[in-house]
C-alpha cells in the first residue's frame, strides 16, 4: 500500500472510493473516540495520518460520520496550563507522520446525534487543501478500559 | 624527581583531602533530597483556605476530605480531550493501587471550573463515569477561585467558535494529604505507572 505500482494505483481507483487512500498515496489509520461520558458537549477523535508521498497535503478540515460539526484542535501545555486551540490547517511533508494522540491533536466534535458508544463505527473524513478528500471508519473505545492501552504508546 | 617517600606523602594527603571533601559533601547533603518519579512533593504541606464546593449530594468542603489523600484534578465536562484523557488515566492509577487498605487509598476528586454549563448534578456523574467512587463537584465563581488560586491552577474562559467558549485550566494532579493540605503536585506528561508509585510511597511513608 506503501508505494503502490502505477497498475495497483489504476486498480485501485477502479475499485472505488472506499480504496481512495491507495489513489491519494497517503494512509489515514488507527482512527478512534472514546466513549463518551455521560453529559459530555464535546467529544474528540484521533487518528494516525501517514505520507509517504513526495508531496507536501494541507489538511483544512475534518468531517466526522453522526456529528453536526467538527474541527482540528490542539491541546497545549504552556506550564502546567493545558490550552486548546483550533488548527486550522494541518501540514503533513513529504514522508511525515502526524499522530493525533489524547493530550494533543485531536478532532473536536459537536452535536452528537448520538454519544459515541463502543460498536459505532463512524467515518472520519479529513478534507485536503486540493479538495480530495479521505476517509477511514473509527472505534470507539471504553475511557475506562482503553487507557491500559494508551499509556504504551508513551 | 620525587622520591618514593614523597609521592607516598602527596598519595595519603590526596586520599585524605578527598575523603574530606567527601565527608564535608555527605554532611551538607544530609537528608537527601527524595527523588520522585512523578510528582513534586512539597517540603512542607500547605494549609488551604476554606472553601466550599457542590456536589450531587450536596455541599462538599475540607471536613468532606479530611482523613483520606485526595487527587484533585479541574477541567469541564465539555473539554473533549485533557479532562478524559487524565480522568481515565486517574482511573488507571485508582485501580493499580486496589490493593491498599481502603483508608490509605487516595480519593478523587473532578472540580469543574465551568460552573456556567456543568451543574454539580453534571461534575459528579461525570467523575463517576471514569470510576466508581470518583467524586466530581464544581462551585461559585469565587469558591472555585480560592481554591484554584491556593493550588497554583488558575483557569481562564476563553472564546471559542460559535459554540461559545473553551476554558484554559490547569493539566497538573494536585495531592491533597489526610488533613487536606496541599502535599504534592504531579505535572503533564503524566504517567499512570510513576503516579501510582509516589502515591504508594506518599501514602505509606
Amino acid at each position: 500500500m506503501k508505494h503502490p505500482s502505477l497498475a495497483l494505483g489504476g486498480a485501485v481507483l477502479l475499485a472505488g472510493g472506499a480504496l481512495l487512500a491507495g489513489q491519494l498515496g497517503l494512509r489515514l489509520h488507527s482512527v478512534w473516540l472514546p466513549v463518551a461520558p455521560p453529559g459530555a458537549a464535546a467529544h474528540a477523535a484521533y487518528f494516525t495520518l501517514e505520507n509517504p508521498t513526495d508531496a507536501e497535503w494541507r489538511v483544512v478540515g475534518v468531517e466526522v460520520e453522526g456529528f453536526a460539526r467538527a474541527e482540528l484542535h490542539e491541546t497545549r501545555l504552556d506550564g502546567d496550563r493545558a490550552r486548546m486551540r483550533p488548527v486550522p490547517v494541518l501540514v503533513l511533508a513529504p514522508g511525515a507522520r502526524l499522530v493525533a494522540e489524547p493530550g494533543g491533536l485531536h478532532a473536536m466534535l459537536f452535536g452528537a446525534a448520538r454519544a459515541p458508544a463502543p460498536g459505532m463505527r463512524p467515518r472520519l473524513t479529513l478534507v485536503f487543501a486540493s479538495g480530495e478528500r479521505l476517509s477511514a471508519p473509527a472505534e470507539v473505545r471504553s475511557a475506562r478500559d482503553g487507557d491500559d492501552d494508551h499509556t504504551h504508546h508513551h | 624527581m620525587p622520591t618514593p617517600r614523597s609521592l607516598l606523602f602527596l598519595a595519603i594527603a590526596t586520599g585524605a583531602l578527598a575523603a574530606g571533601i567527601g565527608v564535608a559533601l555527605l554532611g551538607r547533603e544530609a537528608p537527601a533530597p527524595e527523588t520522585w518519579a512523578a510528582s513534586t512533593v512539597l517540603d512542607r504541606p500547605r494549609a488551604l483556605p476554606e472553601f466550599q464546593l457542590a456536589t450531587a449530594s450536596g455541599p462538599l468542603t475540607a471536613a468532606d476530605l479530611r482523613g483520606r489523600w485526595t487527587l484533585v484534578f479541574f477541567g469541564f465536562a465539555a473539554c473533549p480531550d485533557i479532562c478524559p484523557t487524565t480522568l481515565a488515566l486517574l482511573a488507571q492509577v485508582d485501580r493499580s493501587l486496589a490493593d491498599l487498605p481502603a483508608a490509605a487509598r487516595p480519593q478523587v476528586l473532578f472540580v469543574s471550573v465551568d460552573p456556567e454549563r456543568d451543574t454539580p448534578q453534571a461534575a459528579s456523574e461525570y467523575a463517576a463515569f471514569f470510576a466508581a467512587g470518583f467524586r466530581g463537584a464544581t462551585g461559585t465563581l469565587a469558591e472555585l477561585d480560592r481554591l484554584a488560586s491556593a493550588l497554583g491552577a488558575p483557569f481562564l474562559k476563553v472564546p471559542l467558535g460559535p459554540e461559545g467558549y473553551t476554558v484554559d485550566h490547569s493539566g497538573a494532579v494536585f495531592v491533597l494529604d489526610p488533613e487536606v493540605r496541599f502535599a504534592a503536585v504531579m505535572t503533564p506528561p503524566l504517567v499512570a505507572l510513576h503516579m501510582a508509585d509516589d502515591l504508594r510511597r506518599l501514602v505509606t511513608r
